[in-house]
């Protein structure tokens, strides 16, 4: 089905730790952590009190706006990722938003038992809340491609950007938005603190991922969004831009084995990893980090680990593998999204993140798992990994960009 | 034209899941449509039709799949009763395919909206601190894919479409995408939106009167390669010459949006390589589920098929919403298969209650290949279906 390479031409970031991809990344590579205490919605006494909230982002009411708070998280990164993109062309832009939740807040109102709550909204319910989100993000922007509303869980991100990927290869598309998207809101706080895989203070300490950690023990959700903008290569040189990457496969799948308790053998995370290689046409001795899922849950990392072994062998250990969930949280639909405009820095600049809270590998995840301080390697092949509840996974692999062919 | 046309893997659509407030299955929708054709009846009659039309009749999921699972949200288990009554009209046995070469590609427009509500309820009721883990991990939009995916050992290639009427069709592409590049060999495609007799009710009362009623349903295929259906000695119903979906938000006047439909149906014929003569019945999936405004596009844009009938499935089984372009789909393979014209009805106003009549009988089909488009205020969809 490939026609020619598709690349990154633009990139958004919407976190906890900074808005804006260069502030996003800087503090990624200084270390930072952005979780913080939930000032959003009365916490009712929950133990879990710690997240990672969006900070220096006004969210302005919706009635004001007239998007969600997940809704303006997605269009303010979308808006990034098409800075330099021409508006002459933005008509054939088709936007791919993922998300978790979407704009809960109003599923939230839609769904009250108070009718005057429900009739303020101008959310549909018969158009589909997921798709008013999308529809009103392409307005903002003035995208004119196709919509797309992808939930996979946490892996949408990554599911997104695989699918506008397919989308520009086929024809059906010269440009793709692929924008990952979710908001902390009360009702669904409640359902992520029900699963019990979130961390809790410990020792005095407030509670921290530490992905890999012999120690670790739970995610901490967050928000945000995170925006690739994905180009065939005729458009690219037809405007002259400047890749930032090469977009060079990617796929999705299930586990096929619990709604909730993961697969220990790891085989749907290996074969959503081949799934991707494969799509790249890459080998997997040609990948030279991996940003892996990592939420800092015991079974998660150890699954993850496993998986990277049955793929990569006895590489498995050399490969250098950065989790960033340590510094931004597990921002749900945005998580994989964010990840991937990290994984473009790192092709761009040479340069890998620390993992942040790892303290002490567990060496159930024989990996070379970057910490401490911000590695320097050469990067070529990127593979970005992503899983979520349900047995959703997801994977992407990010090239370096060589220059798009001259047009004929 | 895009870049399918050149891939020699043929898509076939092996198996038909529908389910509808006419029953479960093909014969049970074709069926239910004749019934529907001798129908004309008082304003009472039709006022208890109205009652009960669109309307999933109560099973057992025991029917379908291993358990009964009654506490599954009803979206989850119409998609499973689909799923299961498509994979046995495709005759796939289990032993006979690769899971890890089977996926899922699914859609839906509410989500698992009663669990959604139920969980709410329940936080609103007893504080955040005491939400249920089992009703929050099935209130995700992608809780009934992953259900099927359990279900029927659908390890490959998944998708998950939460857009607006027409997710569907885009499951649907996404599902021949993944087979025409590789990645998958067998997918099911489709949707479900199945919402309780409250959200149903709020549904129908925000529902323009000039639309279908709000309904229940599920649709899935089961599409395949044509190497897999021919190693496993199956059965196909029709192929799927070509599908896409395209984004007609930016178009602008009515004639603008028109011709961007016109020129979608000429690329899927082009992509299926057929000819207009070829098209020998039209499916329309949305436009008169929107507004008199898209019926129009609808009218103009198809306007090289004036001749050919045009039929709907929405005229018996209601608005399903994600469903309702994975049935048309489903209604059109079972024509192309049987090689009949399937009767048009027309539909009066939903406000006196519901008043159908037969315009025309069934007939012989003149051509080999069907059309089926959707159209609403952001997307354009269209399909062709192949006799075989």
């Amino acid at each position: 089905m490939t026609t020619g390479t598709v690349y990154v031409t633009g990139m958004g970031a919407v976190s906890c730790l900074a808005t804006g991809v260069r502030p996003f990344w800087d503090a990624l590579c200084a270390g930072r952590c952005g979780l913080r205490p939930i000032t959003r919605f009365d916490l009712e006494k929950s133990p879990y009190t710690i997240s990672g909230q969006v900070e220096g982002f006004t969210i302005a009411p919706f009635e004001e706006c007239g998007l969600s708070a997940g809704g303006q998280f997605a269009s303010a990164a979308s808006e990034m990722a098409l800075a330099d993109f021409p508006n002459d062309r933005l008509a054939s832009v088709a936007v791919v938003l993922a998300t978790n939740f979407g704009p809960a807040e109003l599923f939230e109102r839609e769904l009250s038992l108070t009718p005057a709550a429900r009739s303020e909204l101008a959310y549909s319910l018969g158009r589909g809340f997921f798709a008013e989100d999308a529809r009103r993000v392409a307005d903002r922007l003035g995208a004119g491609g196709a919509l797309l509303s992808i939930s996979l869980s946490c892996a949408s991100g990554s599911a997104a950007i695989a699918y506008a990927l397919d989308l520009i290869r086929s024809g059906r598309a010269v440009a793709a938005l692929a924008c990952g998207y979710d908001s902390i809101q009360r009702v669904s706080w409640a359902g992520l603190a029900a699963l019990r895989v979130m961390a809790l203070p410990s020792n005095g300490s407030p509670a921290t991922v530490r992905p890999f950690d012999v120690d670790r023990a739970g995610t901490i959700f967050s928000e945000g969004a995170g925006c690739l903008l994905l180009e065939s290569e005729r458009s690219v040189a037809e405007r002259g831009a400047t890749p930032l990457a090469e977009a060079a496969g990617g796929g999705a799948n299930n586990n096929a084995h619990h709604m909730t308790h993961a697969d220990k053998e790891g085989a749907g995370t290996a074969a959503v990893a081949r799934m991707a290689l494969a799509d790249a046409d890459v080998e997997p001795d040609a990948v030279d980090l991996i940003y892996a899922h990592a939420t800092g849950t015991e079974l998660n990392d150890a699954i993850e680990a496993r998986a990277f072994h049955q793929v990569f062998g006895g590489r498995a250990a050399q490969i250098p593998v950065v989790g960033i969930k340590g510094a931004i949280g597990h921002a749900m639909g945005a998580a994989s999204s964010l990840e991937a405009v990290a994984a473009v820095m790192s092709l761009r600049e040479g340069k890998v993140p620390p993992t942040v809270g790892l303290r002490k590998l567990d060496p159930e995840c024989a990996l070379d798992v970057v910490h401490g301080e911000p590695r320097s390697v050469s990067v070529r092949t990127v593979l970005c990994n992503s899983a979520g509840i349900g047995g959703a996974n997801a994977a992407v692999v990010l090239r370096s960009a060589s220059a798009p062919a001259a047009l004929p | 034209m895009s870049a399918l046309a050149s891939q020699p893997v043929r898509v076939l659509i092996s198996g038909l899941g529908p389910v509808t407030g006419l029953g479960f299955g093909m014969d049970d929708l074709v069926e239910g449509m004749a019934d529907f054709t001798v129908m004309r009846d008082t304003e009472l009659m039709a006022e208890r039709l109205r009652r009960a039309f669109g309307i999933v009749r109560d099973f057992d999921l025991s029917e379908f799949t291993k358990t009964r699972r009654p506490y599954l949200d009803p979206q989850s288990r119409c998609a499973l009763a689909g799923a299961a009554i498509a994979l046995e009209s495709a005759g796939v046995e289990a032993d006979e395919v690769d899971p890890w070469r089977c996926g899922l590609s699914f859609a839906t427009v509410l989500g698992n909206l009663e669990t959604q509500m139920l969980f709410q309820r329940q936080v609103d009721e007893k504080g955040i601190r005491l939400g249920s883990p089992v009703l929050f991990s099935h209130a995700y939009a992608n809780s009934t894919n992953s259900i099927l995916s359990i279900e029927f050992n659908l390890r490959g290639y998944n998708q998950n479409f939460c857009g607006d009427l027409l997710c569907g069709a885009q499951a649907i592409e996404a599902a021949a995408l993944a087979i025409r590049s590789g990645k998958a060999e067998l997918m099911l495609a489709g949707g479900a939106d199945v919402t309780g007799p409250e959200l149903l009710d709020r549904l129908r009362k925000g529902a323009s009167p000039e639309a279908p009623l709000p309904a229940q349903g599920a649709a899935l295929l089961v599409l395949e390669s044509q190497d897999s259906v021919e190693r496993r000695e199956g059965y196909a119903f029709c192929e799927l010459g070509a599908i896409a979906c395209r984004g007609i938000r930016a178009e602008g006047s009515a004639d603008a949006t028109a011709e961007a439909l016109r020129a979608l149906v000429k690329e899927v014929m082009d992509e299926a390589h057929v000819w207009e003569g070829d098209i020998g019945v039209v499916f329309l999936s949305s436009g008169i589920a929107v507004h008199p405004a898209a019926r129009d596009v609808e009218k103009r844009a198809l306007r090289a098929f004036s001749q050919v009938p045009v039929a709907t499935a929405k005229h018996f089984a209601g608005e399903t919403f994600a469903a309702g372009f994975p049935l048309e789909c489903a209604f059109a393979a079972d024509v192309l298969n049987n090689g009949y014209v399937p009767p048009k009805v027309t539909f009066q106003s939903r406000r006196r209650g519901v008043e159908f009549w037969v315009e025309q009988q069934p007939e012989p089909m003149l051509g080999h290949s069907a059309l089926v488009v959707g159209c609403t205020a952001d997307l354009a969809a269209a399909a062709i279906l192949r006799a075989l």
